[in-house]
């Protein structure tokens, strides 16, 4: 059944095009009262329609205006004009990849609800390897997660393809993170909010860090405090001993949280002249001392406290728990020198300075802070001797016999990815073959093993042998025997579970339950039960990349 | 209704005969159902990953199918596994877990589990707890057509003066509301006739409780239609911090008037459009009402889907596709304050049989058949091509035409061929590979780049909606594909 349109339509009407007639207006604002409609004020358009505005003429006034303010809406949403588009896209080419198996895709949906994201790298590292593409309706949740892990953005580049490689050259944000597209940096760095402009520098870093200081050092006297200390640490994009200068100036600065910045990158420059004062000043204290029949002693002469030199290179007393004053500055000295100046100065091999530095009464200083230069060390130099890994492996070795020295060394294993697999497979070995003496120990180990492992990525642990699985499965039964799975444990295990901890131990461990006293069992079925699920859900995932 | 009858189901007079070979199995909606899929029909986000977790087998015993259902045994913290159970033909969840989440958990997770390795559940003969379930829901669908019927006959068997007397008490109800919200419209026309005289730069010296006092009074009116277009109205005045605020309050304000104007003289006006005036002031339909028209028998795909809160109520509109006559429909589902919204439409899934369309000039909302039945995706090479506008300039001469038969339509759904997705001055387009008329997209579509990735500078199909000014994209189809444009629930 067909009517007659109630309303006439004009297709040349537009918003743009229709401007309301300023005396419509003025009425609409002011009211009837104040500013009395006139008849030329119900003109629909340009295009004068004399018996619409008769009609409308006739009506009462407060009853004229809305009609006429209706019909107008209702004929510019009815005539709106499309505008033509200058621009054109080009289209993605197609995609080199194999197209991902739905139930590969299924996996990833589910890590996009946050059900077991943690294995996303082992996602990854398994699409790239079968030659599968990422699926195209998922590729900016993935571009989305990469932003917020930096450690995946090389594997997620690798299975975008050529879809994914289109759509970063389309979005600006993305293609800095994944490209480090030029964007209106010059904008953002200008005018841009704090947020901005750190981004915009964090990417003339990137492209040119000479330029980017430049920059930086010209606003710097300028800069607000929230500024200064967002933006100083991003020098470590790139940071080179051109930084030197400007960071040795910013050590002055009156702020504190701006001078640790800087220290901390000096610190990571061995050329710096921070490094080399701490270095010249800490020979002075640390003497290699030749006695008849004892071979080589260590001499330490304890630092000052109040040396104003110190202070200003960061170098704070009473910052290590059970450690004192003079024995945490020195930990900071022995930890801000680079360990090859020992080795090489007193010509002695990595094996024999670990004894030298064991033997002393502040061992735990300095064996701390020569484990935190070893890290410093491997996590700036690119291709370090083989005598700095042989004597950061000595220090790992070290930290799994020894309670006190691991508990002052919570960041000790943050070069542990920067080994290669084999070593990394040995030292793990070596951690968990210590028989653990108590559900401390056991637990510590662990939590070594764990926070070892975050760093690595899946295609390291890949590499790792399968027996080290029964080995994390003999450090949990010591746990199991004293004790309840404590808080916080959930999480190291499933970090295990996500790399070296397979199902058949699960369910050995599962199985020994019954066995358990009763007040431990619950407890535990509840833990070994979350594993169960994690280990499952893995097993799912490498099943749905079976042919 | 069985695998035969729905064979037999007659579209615009002929049997759909190409549909029918273009089933492999009937009935097995199930079978290809997606992960993504089911966790669209999670209530909320810790609802679908706590289902994701019990989607492992080892949390179930006594798994089992049949042709018609899943169940499952998943030991909770009680004594009694809970018996979980899936009617595969909706689908429709029933647990015996607490839980107020709808569907559960439990349920959730058995359907991920067979969405993930349907062989762990055999075919067998379905255990008494589940016969018992199937069979109520039987039970309850027949009782709502015995029901029916029994109304129906109980009207026939009225004598001429118990019908006359029936009659009259209906006027009088009628007769009573219409004074009710004759009153209403009186008191808007005053209202309106007030803001005209004093202007609408003054509004904002008025405050929201107001504008919620005024809404009060229509809803005493009888007259929800006008409560709802007041909050809205008040609400945006409120919330609107744009420089050209006063305009666009105006123009609501306009809308309303040729609303109240338009009942004033209804029965001047084409039939369906009075449906529309009476569905925009407050009056309802039942089910029945709608049911007794005239239904659409069609093979129908879910489009797509939006949904929003308004206030407690939370209105899901999923969108259906008749393949064969190309009829677009809309069922509305709710779920008010606490309620969870009953679990949507799966996306691209398909249905076979009959709708009824509520009364309108511009017939959209939709209620289902009883007979409706979820069935697998045809072949497409068998589908017929539907001719409905699918350019722009074709969904824009629609557009104008619906809004000429039914000027109340505010956004209305459309497909749209061969098109792509641009970004000009950070503002996004839909328009043709050749640039020649572009739409805008509405500010708040959430996922132009899901769009942009599964185009990849390609033409593709869309569905959305278009007001007169922007559209809002809803779904993308890709290779035969419905892909979901809406934002997962958090």
């Amino acid at each position: 059944m067909s009517h007659e349109p109630l309303i006439q339509t004009n297709p040349a009407s537009s918003t743009a095009s229709n401007p309301l007639h300023p005396e419509l207006q003025r009425t609409v604002l002011l009211g009837l009262s104040r500013a009395p409609l006139l008849p030329q004020a119900l003109a629909l358009n340009a295009v004068e329609d004399e018996a619409h505005q008769a009609s409308l003429s006739a009506l009462p006034a407060d009853i004229a205006i809305w009609q006429t303010l209706a019909t107008r809406a209702l004929m510019n949403r009815a005539g709106y004009l499309p505008s033509p588009v200058n621009m054109r896209l080009t289209p993605a080419l197609p995609d080199i990849r194999l197209p991902c198996p739905q139930q590969v895709a299924h996996i990833f949906a589910l890590m996009q609800k946050d059900i077991h994201a943690e294995l996303l790298d082992e996602w990854l590292f398994l699409l790239q390897r079968h030659g599968y593409g990422m699926p195209h309706a998922q590729l900016p949740a993935l571009f989305e997660l990469g932003r917020k892990r930096s450690h995946l953005r090389q594997d997620i580049l690798s299975v975008a393809d050529q879809r994914g490689a289109w759509l970063l050259a389309q979005h600006s944000t993305w293609g800095d993170f994944y490209l480090d597209q030029q964007g209106d940096r010059a904008k953002d760095w200008s005018t841009g909010t704090v947020k901005k402009r750190a981004e915009a520098f964090r990417v003339m870093r990137m492209q040119d860090p000479a330029a980017a200081l430049a920059a930086l050092q010209q606003e710097w006297p300028a800069e607000s405090v929230e500024s200064r200390s967002t933006l100083l640490p991003l020098l470590a994009v790139r940071l080179s001993m051109a930084d030197e200068p400007f960071l040795e100036s910013v050590l002055d600065d009156p702020r504190k949280d701006i001078r640790q910045s800087a220290q901390q990158l000096l610190r990571s420059l061995p050329a710096s002249r921070l490094v080399q004062r701490c270095t010249a000043y800490t020979a002075t204290l640390l003497q290699l001392e030749k006695k008849l029949l004892r071979g080589h002693t260590l001499s330490v002469t304890m630092p000052e406290t109040d040396n104003a030199a110190l202070l200003r290179d960061g170098i704070y007393p009473e910052r290590y728990r059970n450690l004192g004053d003079k024995a945490s500055i020195l930990l900071y000295l022995v930890a801000t020198t680079p360990p090859s100046y020992w080795l090489n100065l007193w010509q002695l091999t990595p094996q024999k300075l670990l004894t030298l530095f064991s033997g002393h009464e502040y061992q735990a200083a300095l064996l701390t802070g020569l484990l935190q230069a070893c890290v410093q060390s491997l996590q700036h130099d690119p291709k370090p001797d083989s005598a700095q890994v042989e004597l950061y492996l000595l220090l790992l070795e070290r930290l799994a016999q020894d309670m006190p020295l691991l508990e002052l060394n919570p960041r000790g294993t943050l070069a542990f990815n920067t080994l290669p697999p084999q070593q990394q497979a040995q030292t793990l070995q070596q951690w968990l073959a210590t028989p653990s003496q108590d559900a401390a120990q056991a637990r510590a180990i662990l939590g070594l093993c764990r926070q070892a492992i975050t760093s690595c990525r899946y295609a390291q642990i890949e590499q790792w042998p399968l027996t080290l699985s029964a080995l994390v499965a003999r450090q949990i039964r010591t746990l199991m025997q004293t004790n309840n799975p404590l808080w916080g444990m959930d999480a190291e295990f499933s970090n295990l579970a996500r790399s070296i901890l397979h199902a058949a131990e699960v369910e050995q461990l599962h199985g020994e339950i019954s066995r358990l006293p009763a007040g431990l069992q619950a407890s535990w079925e509840r833990a070994l039960d979350g594993l169960r699920e994690l280990i499952h859900f893995r097993t799912s995932l490498q099943q749905a990349f079976q042919p | 209704m069985g695998w035969t009858a729905v064979r037999q189901i007659v579209i615009s007079g002929r049997y759909i005969q190409t549909y029918t070979l273009a089933f492999t199995k009937p009935f097995s909606f199930a079978m290809t159902i997606t992960t993504e899929q089911i966790l669209a029909l999670a209530p909320d986000a810790a609802a679908a990953k706590a289902g994701s977790q019990l989607s492992s087998a080892t949390k179930w015993s006594g798994l089992g199918s049949s042709d018609q259902a899943l169940w499952g045994l998943c030991q909770g913290s009680g004594k009694d596994p809970y018996k979980a159970q899936i009617d595969l033909s909706e689908p429709a969840f029933k647990c015996s877990c607490p839980s107020r989440k709808f569907p559960c958990k439990h349920g959730l997770g058995l359907y991920l589990l067979y969405a993930q390795q349907q062989a762990l559940f055999a075919p067998a003969a379905a255990p008494d707890w589940v016969i018992a379930w199937l069979d109520s829901r039987q039970q309850r669908a027949e009782k709502v057509a015995a029901k029916k019927e029994a109304v129906a006959e109980q009207l026939d068997a009225l004598s001429p003066e118990e019908r006359a007397k029936k009659e009259k008490s209906q006027l009088k109800r009628q007769e009573k509301r219409l004074n009710l919200v004759d009153g209403g419209v009186e008191i808007i026309e005053r209202w309106l006739s007030d803001i005209a005289r004093e202007g609408v730069a003054t509004l904002k010296s008025k405050s929201l409780k107001e504008w919620d006092a005024l809404a009060a009074r229509m809803v005493d009116s009888q007259a929800s239609g006008l409560a709802t277009r007041i909050k809205k109205i008040g609400a945006m005045l409120h919330q609107s911090s744009k420089a050209n605020w006063e305009m666009q309050i105006a123009e609501e304000l306009a809308l309303l008037a040729m609303l109240v104007h338009s009942y004033r003289a209804i029965d001047t006006l084409p039939v369906p459009l009075q449906a529309d005036i009476r569905s925009a002031i407050g009056w309802s339909l039942s089910q029945d009402q709608v049911g007794s028209g005239e239904g659409v028998s069609d093979l129908w795909q879910v489009i797509g889907a939006r949904t929003q809160v308004e206030e407690k109520l939370t209105v899901r509109a999923n969108y259906i596709q008749g393949l064969y006559t190309g009829r677009i429909g809309m069922l509305l589902q709710f779920g008010a304050g606490n309620q969870p919204l009953p679990p949507p439409l799966v996306i691209g899934s398909h249905r076979l049989g009959e709708v009824y369309f509520y009364p309108s000039a511009t017939p959209l909302r939709v209620i289902f058949s009883a007979e409706l039945q979820a069935c697998e995706a045809p072949i497409a090479s068998t589908l017929p091509q539907t001719g409905s506008a699918r350019d722009i300039p074709a969904l824009l001469d629609r557009y104008a035409d619906l809004l000429a038969q039914n000027p109340l339509i505010d956004e209305y759904p459309f497909l749209l061929e061969e098109v792509t997705l641009l970004s000009a001055a950070g503002k996004w387009l839909v328009c043709p590979r050749d640039g020649s008329a572009a739409l805008r997209v509405a500010g708040n579509f959430s996922n132009p780049w899901k769009l942009m990735s599964l185009a990849g500078g390609e033409a593709i199909s869309l569905f959305g909606l278009w007001d007169g000014e922007r559209y809002l994209p809803l779904s993308a189809t890709v290779n035969g594909v419905v892909y979901s444009l809406e934002e997962p629930r958090a």
